[in-house]
């Protein structure tokens, strides 16, 4: 009983004030004691009749003029009343509502549209209206719970800003201290915490609950990981932004040439998200100086190349420009990129012959290369590279890299072949995002057989076989270890296109970790492996922000920088004054393309948006007085144009 | 209402003026007594009305000789008998004329009643005054002769507010008991709930000359009289509440306008003749300007 009653009133706030409606017998009571009037005797009544009977039937509604008063009175009273219960838009259950509002904070997130706000300054109004429009809870207590929230923001992780509560004031103040990044959009993590958040436990594992509300507040350029959100019923997306102009970079890198001079060669590649053709202005400087200005034509969404070519003296900071380009979204207009200095690789090739690696390392410029028979070799620690091709050494390897060919390392490293070798191996598959492996396809590399390698734990396969790894890079505190478990003579790769690519990656990679980093740029999100020199005991990484981060290198061969939410250049200072400077970029086609996405569409469900809005309980009394003040003003006309009653 | 003295009713100045009056026919109406009035019947009478053929038998007083002589046929000079002259004046009494100021609306009925009455008197007219209530009491039977005024006077002095009355069965009775032609004057407010027109209809019985002279107070055709007010007629005890502002006084005086405007057109349009007046409106201009010009008196 006390349950029917109390679900009853749920929609309402304060459902106490209904008592007030017992004020209504009053304004009956009021009409029925009448109005004083003082008599007046007259000869007679009927021309006063006539002309009263003139004026009502002048004027409208006349059939409910005998009342009108009374029930514009009684209308104001229910409204009042109403207005006073607090009433709700969207009925909720006794229980109150539980929210989760996921905030995208990912760099397309900083697009200004036409009115000149950013997308994250919109979505923080709606989500701070989606905290106004949460029920506080009644005044009795007994009579429905408050509503509850949590407030998550997702780009390229996804961080709880507010966990679950009731106090908005809590709430507000997470939402006005959320700062958008400048990384992608990655909602799996999200998608874990909503899982837990919003099923419901039943005998045979989860179940989504329709109870749980997530309100999500994004531009919509959430990338393959919105599937993430697959498994939420009650889902409100609000979409913010209407723009789609925007041209960014999305891609920088920088090369040594293969030519026979010694160049680099500067590539970076421009999206265009809008729905025309763009022509615009690249300006490549490095160091502030402008090198080369070049006018590219990008389509329609769609992407375009850029190659500079830089001479050989020129080192530093690249910096890419789009000159003159203003669109929506500035943040992709600009990335940076290292060019190292070209140093010398101090190279042994222990080998009894092999004309292929001779041939592939000595047209290399950086690599100064000298060769030793096997046998009476030891490495000492002077050579930037020692590979040994079929044979290998004893003892500890001193700090360096190597790469053994067909030849395990000593046993310390932790590498071990046991039992036959493998027969025909067969390439299934191979890292294409490490700086080694990149840009080539070891398809159609045939081999005759390979050791049955077993890598040590915390090594990375780089190509793989179906029955073992053929390549593995193991990377020590001070020694990079690669090991290539077959040979090279008795296999079809020295003649394949990716021997010489595979190669001139690996002395690209082995000369940036000499210099400390492995990549010419990153892009926002990444984490950023930086190699100190040997002597440096401690190092502090200025963010573009001007954070400062310390850094204890005491036993650690390689630190790893991993809050690169922000775009720009981070400053690496050693303790014997040697400085790097690590450039971040956005570089993400998902959030250069800011179109606003206004219809999400996901395991085959379809979600509109709503457009610069979101769906709340909205308390609706202030439009109950408003709508009390008019009728009063009604009455008030009625009762000034009325003669009689 | 207290009984008033009957000199206070007609002022001497007013009756030395009123002397030079009479009270004016424009139709020839058949007396029952030979009188000053011209008849429609020949008689004898110094006004000639025609000639018509001797017959055997008819006084020979009256051949015109001077035909004979021209013609040598025999004529009979005709004259038109003068009658006297049937007066009625009917007195609405009833309560809702014990309004007004300075008068009430029926004292000035009643002192106008007078007037007429003197000057119907004085000329030789047979006046007779009849009271407006519910048994339409005559109060003052048909009389001529000036030695009647004392008489007259004395009725009207007696003549008291009725109770409620009804305009209809008032002129009903009246014409029923009045069978001789003449002039009526009816004087009202005609504020009746039962209409006048029905009522002013037992009129077209007789062969009457009517006039309607519509009394009205000042304040009922100006009310000054705002707020929340229980108004109570005066006749039927019957309230009506108001709450009069600007708007209802401009729409009351246009029913009143109006009101008015369709007595007079209805009387008008069926040949009788209509006169309003307002109390505050002084009885000599009444009878010497208006009266007058409506062609009652001369």
């Amino acid at each position: 009983m006390m349950a029917w009653f109390s679900s009853l009133f749920s929609p309402f706030i304060a459902p106490w004030a209904f008592a007030l409606l017992a004020l209504g017998p009053v304004i009956v009571l009021f009409y029925l004691l009448k109005l004083k009037r003082r008599p007046v005797k007259v000869p007679s009544t009927l021309l006063w009749r006539r002309s009263v009977q003139d004026l009502v039937a002048n004027a409208p509604f006349q059939k409910l003029r005998n009342n009108i008063l009374l029930w514009l009175q009684l209308l104001i009273l229910l409204l009042l009343v109403i207005a006073l219960t607090r009433p709700i838009f969207k009925l909720s259950g006794l229980k109150g509502e539980t929210v989760i509002l996921l905030l995208d904070q990912s760099a397309s997130m900083q697009a200004k549209d036409q009115n000149g706000v950013t997308r994250f300054e919109k979505a923080k109004k709606l989500a701070l209206e989606a905290v106004d429009g949460m029920s506080a809870g009644s005044m009795m207590g007994a009579l429905g719970r408050r509503d509850e929230m949590m407030v998550i923001g997702f780009s390229n992780n996804t961080v709880p800003l507010q966990p679950m509560t009731s106090d908005k004031a809590l709430l507000r103040a997470a939402i006005q201290g959320a700062e958008p990044t400048d990384t992608e959009t990655d909602m799996s993590d999200a998608g874990y915490i909503l899982q837990e958040r919003t099923m419901r436990r039943v005998e045979n594992g989860l179940q989504p609950d329709p109870d749980a509300r997530v309100i999500l507040i994004s531009d919509g350029g959430l990338g393959p990981t919105v599937s993430s959100l697959a498994d939420i019923l009650n889902l409100d997306y609000s979409v913010v932004g209407d723009s789609s102009d925007n041209v960014g970079i999305t891609g920088i890198d920088v090369r040594e040439s293969f030519g026979g001079d010694f160049e680099y060669q500067l590539f970076t590649t421009l999206y265009n998200a809008s729905d025309e053709a763009k022509t615009l202005m690249v300006e490549l400087d490095v160091e502030g100086e402008v090198l080369d200005l070049k006018s590219v034509q990008v389509p329609a969404r769609g992407a375009q190349p850029v190659i500079f070519t830089i001479g050989e003296s020129v080192t530093g900071l690249a910096t890419v420009k789009l000159n003159d380009n203003v669109d929506s979204f500035a943040l992709d207009d600009l990335a940076r990129a290292n060019i190292s200095p070209p140093t010398e690789l101090k190279t042994i090739l222990v080998t009894r012959g092999n004309s292929f690696l001779q041939g592939v390392l000595s047209t290399d410029p950086r690599v100064n290369l000298s060769m030793v028979r096997p046998g009476s070799f030891t490495p000492t620690g002077d050579a930037d590279i020692t590979i040994f091709d079929n044979n290998t050494t004893t003892g500890e390897l001193p700090p360096g890299n190597f790469l053994f060919i067909n030849a395990l390392p000593p046993e310390d490293i932790g590498f071990r072949s046991e039992g036959e070798r493998v027969q025909r191996p067969e390439i299934i598959d191979w890292n294409r995002v490490h700086p080694i492996t990149r840009y080539a396809n070891f398809q159609r590399v045939l081999i005759q057989d390979a050791m049955k390698l077993e890598s040590p734990k915390g090594s990375v396969a780089l190509i793989e076989a179906a029955e073992t790894d053929l390549v593995s890079l193991y990377e020590q505190e001070t020694r990079r270890v690669l090991v290539i478990g077959f040979d090279v003579k008795a296999s079809y790769w020295p003649v394949d296109v990716s021997f010489p690519i595979f190669f001139s990656n690996l002395i690209d990679y082995w000369s940036r970790t000499g210099r400390g980093m492995s990549k010419a740029a990153y892009a926002t999100g990444e984490s950023v492996p930086i190699v100190p020199p040997r002597e440096a005991k401690s190092a502090v990484v200025t963010t573009p922000a001007g954070t400062k981060i310390n850094y204890n290198l005491e036993g650690q061969s390689t630190i790893y920088l991993t809050d690169t939410a922000k775009a720009g250049v981070y400053t690496v200072a050693f303790d014997k004054g040697l400085q790097r400077q690590i450039p971040v970029n956005v570089l993400s086609a998902l959030e250069s393309d800011i179109k606003p996405v206004n219809e999400l569409s996901f395991g085959g469900r379809k979600i509109s948006g709503s457009k610069d809005s979101v769906k709340t309980r909205q308390e609706v009394w202030p439009w109950l007085v408003l709508a009390a003040l008019l009728v009063l003003m009604v009455e008030w006309m009625v009762y000034c144009r009325r003669t009689f009653m | 209402m207290p009984r008033i003295d009957p000199k206070t009713i007609l002022d001497p100045a007013l009756m030395a003026r009123l002397d030079a009056l009479e009270v004016l026919t424009h139709r020839v109406f058949r007396g029952r007594q030979r009188g000053e009035r011209r008849s429609r019947k020949k008689g004898i009478s110094v006004e000639f009305a025609d000639y018509r053929n001797y017959v055997r038998g008819d006084d020979t007083r009256f051949i015109d000789w001077n035909i004979f002589a021209r013609l040598e046929k025999l004529f009979i000079k005709l004259f038109l008998e003068e009658e006297d002259l049937a007066f009625h004046v009917i007195v609405d009494t009833s309560k809702s004329m014990d309004f007004g100021t300075p008068l009430t609306k029926f004292e000035y009925a009643r002192k106008l009643a007078a007037a007429l009455g003197y000057v119907a008197l004085r000329n030789q007219d047979k006046i007779g005054v009849t009271a407006f209530s519910a048994r339409g009491d005559e109060v003052f039977r048909p009389a001529r002769g000036k030695g009647q005024l004392p008489k007259l006077l004395n009725a009207l002095s007696l003549l008291e507010i009725g109770d409620r009355t009804s305009l209809r069965d008032s002129l009903r009775d009246f014409v029923t008991r009045s069978t001789q032609p003449g002039i009526v004057v009816l004087i009202s407010d005609f504020l009746d709930e039962g209409g006048f027109e029905e009522a002013l209809k037992f009129f077209f019985l007789r062969n009457y000359e009517v006039y309607c002279i519509q009394v009205l107070s000042p304040e009922e055709r100006n009310p000054t009289d705002v707020g929340h007010l229980q108004l109570i007629d005066a006749e039927t005890g019957d309230p009506q509440e108001v709450t009069i502002n600007d708007q209802l006084l401009k729409q009351y005086q246009r029913t009143v306008e109006t009101y008015c405007a369709s007595v007079r057109d209805w009387c008008v349009g069926r040949g009788m003749s209509y006169l309003a007046a307002t109390t505050d409106q002084p009885i000599e201009s009444m009878l010497l300007s208006y009266l007058r010009v409506k062609g009652l008196l001369r």
